[in-house]
């Protein structure tokens, strides 16, 4: 049935995309105050050693400097959320080049910086570990002594440098392994891959003489940073307030590291303080995507129907865990969902190493799981002489089937419909019988989570019947803004232009999540969509005391509330019904709304060491991707010819955006696939401090796209949409790894796919 | 080092005293508050900084202020003229050029100083005059888009048929 819409579905521009084109956005390092004072950060310069000694007499003596932090100052506990690993400043010891050791906060960046370099620390060095699997040797050197004593937040297993073990369980893999006529087992790798938001972190913060805090910061989680800073320093929440700015990019990584080292400046100095990470900062301490090592074995009839999958993950985590104990077993879930697989048995390490302190980036651990999954997929097709799409298609996911790793039913699932459609634009068939040479074509499907956690939203109707939305998440760039407004705008019954949007204030805004997990449309979305509901009862209330007509007998079209549709001049305007409420009525017109998606916890008995077991996932989407590769068989080089997308958006809200989220995430995917890794010497040196080294798409790099879209309606998302931001990253790289073996015969298991590693392959070096 | 300076900047004329060691970049952000070019990498190699030095787009974190006090400056709060988006400005909205947004004001500028040169450009000749700025949101292609429309709209105004040569 195709439902009528007036806003919803229409390719609105983005309402804010006035400020950008005109240079008016203010992003985090754009905004100064009076006094302000610039920081600086000293950073270890060796990748694993002792803290002997720290003197910052000299810096402190230097002119213009206002203040010096380090251990010996402040012991904050702060960074990572489920394991307590890290400190604002090291303590004792430095586990990556680039740790935090001291900060200068100084009348300009010129002497804050000369502050930097007179400060003396004597360092004991330490053994250093680079390789996951060395780490988890018992006999290895430990990074982090105090581990069993760390605080944590869950059930974490724990031993060693593997610092959380996460464990699924589903049904019997052995029994599952017996079963299968074939049994495959392959081993995959995945790099570091940084953000490469164009934008570095930047934070502006002020301490009044009441304690009053209030921050600036580009952040993706305003709420979150606001209860992490206030548990690190003991602080009521009243008395602290975060005021987003732009963001310029997030894809995960802008959340709260940075803010503390301006905060505690601050702090110290009674004067504004701003931080902001230089690029060469960024690329050795933010927090990039995990390396992974992932060991797969999975069982097959001779049909192709998929018995039993075991998996062994290995996620590098860096210094610290960071978000890690999330992303380990989110990326775990994973080997399941887009096809039935009944025996599921997965272990998934988070291994400390002396490296960058890695994150959450888009997909959020997916993205390596689905390398490795969708990779061995297309090694079974080929094994049992099997079309890759077909063997997919056999085994994917229908409506009414369970996700298994939850043991739950999907609420809407199209992905048979995603790879068909993906197939369809592609020829596939064409593509797959008639052979150009070196030329190849791969597919790979995906499966991600829509919606976490709660939001809430409020709804004002200003007396002129313009409308106030009031909505504390952040839009890190992918117009959810302008989604948000039109979801107001279709619920109200009010045009877009009506409609203006409060953001970007955690003292302003009721709570949000955060800006994370393909979440906002879908999460807050819904609570906007509740919130304008009870904003539109109320309006319709009021003009139908106002005109003697039953509430219900009532609708609101173009911004006038009709008793008779067919005459959009009667009734009385949404401006007269909310003045009407406040002078004589039951009062001003104020829709609160909120959202939360109850769904149960899960089996202790099928997963442990997952931070988020008692309120995991609510909502899941499916997509298909399909590369078209050419290999140069003399230099080994790839080029992505086209790009294929299809997803399931449950709806497109604004299909302009949605286009660019998908295509955004292709681009993003193939940087992912072909080039971008972060690097470190043998003696664990980062060697990609800038974009000539740690390399990015550019316009020259990219292919034809040809994105689209399967709507299912979702029944619980705001008019049936689920989030769209991560999905179209998740298994880019795959299907262009199987593009590159469809061209050239050769199999490659390690990302990125460079012309080395194919030269390589092919025995030509 | 202190300078006096004269900086033709946005059709108007600045008088001001900066360190010889100044980046242009560094002084439309810090001393005049033309905070649209953006610092993404301070090395020149993002091209979010882009500014337009007579019509052509440079990277305003290469450039010392003092080096630039002979030329024309426009950054992008000097495109958009009386009040009016430009073009280009007004193309990148609606075709959903942007993202983050943080790459905007450099890439608006790229697509200015060739669409100033050529009225008709290519999809490659768009691409490369583009390829000095990274972008991570988009994946360039509704950039790409957007820029191709503009030259539509202040191409139609010119002699037609014209290509490039190069």
């Amino acid at each position: 049935m195709t439902r009528h819409f007036d806003f919803i579905g229409k390719s609105l521009p983005r309402t804010d995309g006035w400020e950008f084109a005109s240079g008016a956005a203010v992003f985090a390092n754009d905004i100064s105050l009076p006094g302000m004072l610039q920081a600086k950060v000293l950073r270890s310069p060796h990748p694993h050693a002792r803290i002997e000694h720290i003197d910052t007499t000299k810096a402190k003596r230097l002119r213009g400097v206002k203040a010096v932090l380090c251990e010996t100052d402040v012991r904050i506990r702060y960074g990572s959320p489920f394991i307590k690993d890290k400190h604002v400043f090291a303590v004792d010891k430095v586990r990556y080049f680039g740790d935090e050791v001291a900060g200068v906060a100084a009348v300009d960046l010129d002497t804050a910086e000369e502050a930097l370099n007179l400060i003396r620390v004597e360092y004991e060095e330490l053994p250093v570990l680079l390789d996951p699997i060395e780490a988890m040797k018992p006999e290895a050197p430990l990074i982090h002594e105090d581990l069993m004593r760390y605080e944590v937040s869950f059930d974490c297993e724990r031993r060693g440098n593997v610092c959380s073990i996460s464990r699924f369980r589903v049904g019997d893999v052995e029994e599952g392994f017996k079963e299968a006529d074939l049994v495959f087992e392959n081993s995959f790798t995945t790099q570091i891959q940084h953000q490469a938001y164009t934008e570095p972190h930047s934070a502006l913060s002020s301490v009044d003489l009441m304690g009053n805090i209030n921050v600036w910061t580009t952040t993706q989680v305003p709420f979150r940073l606001r209860s992490y800073i206030c548990d690190a320093l003991g602080l009521r929440m009243n008395k602290v307030r975060i005021m987003t700015t732009k963001v310029g990019g997030g894809f995960g990584g802008k959340k709260h590291h940075i803010v503390p080292y301006s905060l505690l400046l601050a702090r110290e100095t009674c004067k504004p303080v701003k931080i902001t990470w230089t690029r060469e900062e960024e690329f050795m301490a933010a927090n990039p995507r995990h390396a992974a090592i992932i060991k797969l074995k999975t069982g097959v009839k001779k049909d192709g129907t998929l018995t039993a999958i075991k998996a062994e993950l290995v996620f590098d985590t860096g210094a610290y865990s960071d978000f890690g104990p999330a992303i380990l077993p989110f990326g775990g879930q994973f080997v399941a969902g887009r096809y039935l697989i009944p025996h599921i048995h997965v272990d998934g390490y988070l291994v400390y190493t002396n490296k960058i302190n890695c994150g959450a980036f888009r997909g959020f651990g997916n993205p390596q799981v689905t390398f490795a999954c969708e990779s061995q997929m297309d090694i079974i097709a080929q094994e049992l002489s099997l079309d890759p799409l077909e063997l997919r298609l056999k085994n994917a996911v229908q409506p009414g089937d369970l996700f298994q790793t939850y043991n739950r039913p999907f609420l809407s699932v199209a992905f048979r419909e995603a790879l068909n459609k993906a197939a369809e634009k592609a020829e596939w068939k064409k593509l797959r019988t008639e052979r150009k040479a070196n030329r190849g074509v791969g597919v790979a499907g995906m499966i991600h989570i829509t919606g976490l956690l709660g939001s809430s939203a409020l709804v004002k109707i200003n007396e002129d019947g313009t409308a106030h939305v009031v909505a504390g998440s952040t839009d890190v760039g992918t117009g959810t803004s302008t989604a948000i407004i039109q979801i107001a705008a279709e619920t109200l019954g009010l045009p877009p232009r009506r409609i203006s949007l409060v953001t970007g204030d955690t003292d302003f805004a009721p709570f949000d999540a955060a800006t994370v997990g393909s979440r906002v449309v879908y999460s807050m979305g819904n609570a906007v969509k509740d919130a304008a509901l009870a904003a539109r009862r109320q309006l319709l209330e009021a003009a139908s005391t106002k005109l003697g007509v039953p509430a219900d007998k009532l609708t609101i079209k173009e911004g006038r509330i009709l008793a008779d549709p067919q005459d959009p001049a009667g009734g009385l305007s949404v401006g007269e019904a909310a003045s009407f409420g406040y002078k004589v009525g039951d009062g001003p017109i104020l829709g609160t709304g909120r959202f939360l998606q109850h769904v149960p916890p899960l089996d202790p008995k099928m997963v442990t060491g997952f931070p988020w077991a008692s309120h995991p996932f609510p909502n899941f989407v499916h997509g298909a991707q399909i590369a078209v590769v050419d290999v140069d068989v003399e230099t080994g080089e790839i080029t992505v010819v086209k790009m294929i997308s299809v997803h399931d958006v449950g709806r497109a809200v604004n299909p302009m955006g949605l286009r660019g989220q998908l295509i955004g995430g292709l681009c993003q995917g193939l940087g992912y696939a072909l080039m971008e890794n972060l690097v470190y010497d043998e003696k664990g040196r980062p060697l990609t401090l800038d974009f000539t080294d740690y390399k990015i798409p550019r316009t020259t790099d990219i292919p034809v796209y040809d994105v689209d879209w399967v709507e299912t309606d979702d029944p619980v998302g705001p008019f049936g949409a689920k989030g769209v931001g991560e999905p179209a990253f998740v298994p880019t790289a795959a299907a262009i790894a199987n593009a590159v073996y469809d061209a050239i015969g050769v199999r490659l298991t390690e990302i990125p796919l460079t012309a080395e590693k194919v030269l390589r392959a092919l025995g030509r070096i | 080092m202190k300078k006096d300076i004269t900086l033709h900047l946005n059709d108007e004329i600045h008088e001001l005293t900066v360190d010889t060691r100044r980046t242009l970049l560094e002084v439309l952000r810090n001393d005049l508050g033309l905070t649209g070019a953006k610092e993404g990498c301070g090395l020149g190699e993002c091209g979010a900084c882009t500014v337009l030095l007579d019509g052509e787009a440079v990277n305003a974190c290469l450039v010392l202020a003092v080096d630039a006090e002979k030329a024309e400056i426009t950054t992008i709060e000097g495109l958009s003229q009386d009040r009016t988006l430009d073009p280009i400005q007004k193309a990148f909205i609606e075709h959903g050029a942007i993202q983050c947004g943080f790459c905007t004001p450099g890439m608006i500028l790229s697509a200015k100083a060739l669409l100033d040169r050529d009225d008709r450009p290519t999809q490659e000749e768009i691409k490369t005059a583009l390829s000095g700025v990274l972008c991570r949101c988009t994946g360039y292609q509704q950039i790409i888009e957007a820029v191709a429309a503009a030259a539509e709209k202040t191409g139609t105004a010119r002699p037609k048929g014209r290509r490039s040569e190069s």
